[in-house]
């Protein structure tokens, strides 16, 4: 066993986001390096490939947009392992893609000093990840050691968790929304494991909506594309401190609430006009989709949020922040649920709206959203933060675990915590 | 036409509509690989690397073709590669363009260039002084050093700039008598955390708060 000295020197940290994969050694300081979390499958018969001399089967990183061919194999090759949070147990492709992710990551940092002998690797997974996943990725990272000897042990917490580790909160409920789903976890020194909640709802599901208004207001045309979808929403999708009197203000003041967005290096320019009442819709989808308003996109096709169950956990759609806390927090001890209400943390960049200057009577920030809920429910005086650099807390929180959790105490399925020697 | 079945002479014909003449093989000034075909217009010559099915079966068929057509580069004015039609739309244009191949595809319908050649001017160096070239080349290569040296450099401080782990007080020999590091060079985020308290007892401790 190595002493810990050399652990705390080669914690090494990983965080499997479901866009971007941050990674790095505790050497890297603040900031972690930062790629899609995604691979493309090359082409083996393509000429060119051979022109180019041998490539890999799977490409990773910054490099994917040199290989990238037609628009329409895209689909198929173009592999994005985690964008539910899951990866199901026989889907080879994306366990390719892990592996190479994680070969890419840690070769990308392998230090010049002959007497590396491997880094002591923190995973980060979804809060909902099922056994199977905690398997297979130690299964990866054990035979990614035994080619490159590159992880001496390894270690797997979830995302929640580890953002509570990286804002130095040791009791809290941290809410994790990405773009495709949203997890509330428990923390009390230890995520609280039967009290997680998982939500079939995060950032795509507003893109999806605003593909609709965009579509209701002329510019069908342009719905196509879902980084542009996704610009637009970011730019003009506002949250309302209730939406029936913000929707009432934005219709009775066009002129004041009116959305406009003008695309960068483009002649492209959406306004919304007498419309731009609807960007109110966009945040309240996110918080809470059971508004009428929404019943009439649904009816014209727009993919309502269902439930589904990803291997052991259900996955809700239709469930309000509000109610998926205090779900979540009542299944915890009584004597803890105050504790909890006053360390609400807001992670992941679903929450990330802006309140321009001017809109404040109507528009609020995603923490005060979520304080709302929470006095609708009856809870008294809640106190809900956001995450700094939501983009890096994962790995800062892996980089803390590996750091200081001791390299003598040993994996154990009961709690899902500790090392485990790959060697 | 039949440009598929018999190449050559679809691609003589090509050449000699555009005022080229073939030049005999034996007139090729090269030793080893020569081109299929060359022809010259009076002015300039081109060369002609010519791929057919047969050719492109094994994985290096092309590959081969490919370095020898830049290989000609050296010698004549213009240099093409010609392949069927059929395996042509998998190749990136852009890098026989890099290295100023052109590009001839043929079918069982004719001949046509998709990309054309660059023409490479071999009088230039000639009316060069030699002096020049030899300065710049010994300039290259000081460049050359310096950019090693750079990244060699570059890659160390990239393992020890965040690090402040006071490495150096790592002693040769066993891994495991490193030092521990340096608290006052760990990233903010691990200073007065008091996970790390938690933390390091994780193992040792007996009770748990939650389940």
């Amino acid at each position: 066993m190595m002493s810990e000295a050399y652990k705390q020197a080669h914690t090494f940290g990983m965080d499997f986001g479901t866009s971007h994969f941050k990674f790095g050694p505790i050497t890297s300081g603040e900031r972690p390096d930062v790629i899609e979390n995604r691979g493309y499958f090359t082409d083996r018969t393509s000429l060119i490939q051979q022109v180019s001399g041998p490539v890999e089967n799977v490409i990773v990183g910054k490099d994917i947009p040199l290989y990238l061919e037609s628009r329409e194999d895209l689909s198929t090759r173009l592999v994005y392992p985690m964008r539910n949070g899951v990866i199901q147990k026989d889907n080879d492709r994306s366990w390719t893609v892990v592996r190479e992710i994680a070969r890419f990551a840690l070769e990308a940092h392998r230090p010049p000093d002959s007497r590396f002998l491997g880094y002591y690797v923190v995973a980060s997974l979804s809060a909902v990840s099922p056994r199977y996943m905690y398997e297979k990725l130690f299964d990866t990272l054990r035979n990614i050691d035994s080619e490159f000897g590159s992880v001496i042990a390894a270690t797997i917490i979830p995302q929640p968790f580890s953002v509570a580790i990286a804002h130095k909160t040791p009791t809290c409920v941290v809410i994790e929304s990405g773009h495709g789903n949203s997890q509330i976890c428990p923390i009390s020194r230890y995520p609280v494991r039967n009290a997680v909640v998982a939500i079939n709802r995060g950032g795509g599901d507003g893109s999806a909506l605003t593909a609709e208004i965009l579509k209701d207001c002329g510019y069908g045309d342009l719905i196509h594309e879902e980084s542009f979808v996704r610009n637009v929403k970011e730019n003009i999708g506002l949250i309302p401190a209730d939406l029936d009197a913000s929707i009432q203000l934005a219709k009775n003041n066009p002129e004041k609430f009116r959305a406009i967005y003008r695309v960068p290096g483009t002649r492209i320019t959406i306004d919304l006009a007498e419309n731009s009442w609807m960007r109110f819709l966009i945040g309240e989808y996110i918080f809470d989709p059971e508004h009428e308003l929404f019943q009439s996109y649904f009816s014209r096709g727009l993919r309502k949020p269902g439930d589904v169950r990803f291997g052991d956990t259900l996955f809700r759609g239709m469930l309000d922040f509000g109610d998926a806390i205090v779900e979540a927090v009542e299944r915890c001890p009584v004597e803890l649920q105050s504790h909890l209400y006053r360390q609400i943390l807001l992670s992941g960049g679903n929450f990330a709206w802006q309140v321009p200057e001017g809109m404040e009577d109507a528009a609020v920030s995603a923490p005060a959203k979520v304080k709302t809920l929470l006095e609708e429910k009856g809870i008294v005086d809640p106190t809900v933060t956001i995450a700094q650099n939501p983009q890096y807390s994962v790995w800062r929180g892996c980089i803390v675990y590996g750091y200081a959790v001791t390299a003598d105490f040993s994996w154990t399925w009961e709690k899902f915590e500790g090392w485990l020697n790959l060697r | 036409m039949v440009g598929e079945e018999n190449p050559r002479e679809s691609l003589q014909a090509f050449f000699s509509s555009r005022g080229s003449r073939l030049i005999p093989r034996e007139s090729i000034p090269i030793d080893g690989n020569k081109p299929e075909l060359a022809f010259t217009d009076g002015l300039s010559t081109t060369y002609l690397r010519i791929l057919e099915k047969t050719k492109l079966q094994g994985r290096n068929g092309l590959l081969e073709a490919v370095v020898d057509s830049v290989s000609y580069t050296s010698v004549a004015n213009k240099v093409y590669l010609a392949l069927p039609k059929i395996y042509a739309a998998s190749v990136d244009a852009a890098i026989l363009r890099e290295r100023g191949l052109g590009l001839i595809v043929f079918d069982t319908r004719g001949v046509e260039e998709v990309l054309p050649a660059r023409l490479f001017d071999h009088r230039l160096p000639e009316t060069r002084p030699n002096v020049d070239i030899e300065q710049l080349r010994r300039r290259i290569s000081d460049l050359e050093r310096t950019v090693d040296m750079l990244n060699h450099e570059l890659s160390k401080i990239k393992f020890i700039r965040p690090m402040q782990l006071d490495l150096k007080s790592i002693q040769p020999g066993d891994p495991t008598t490193i030092e521990p590091p340096n608290p006052d060079g760990l990233p903010s985020f691990i200073h007065d955390n008091p996970w790390v308290d938690i933390l390091t007892k994780r193992g040792k401790e007996f009770e748990q708060v939650a389940s």
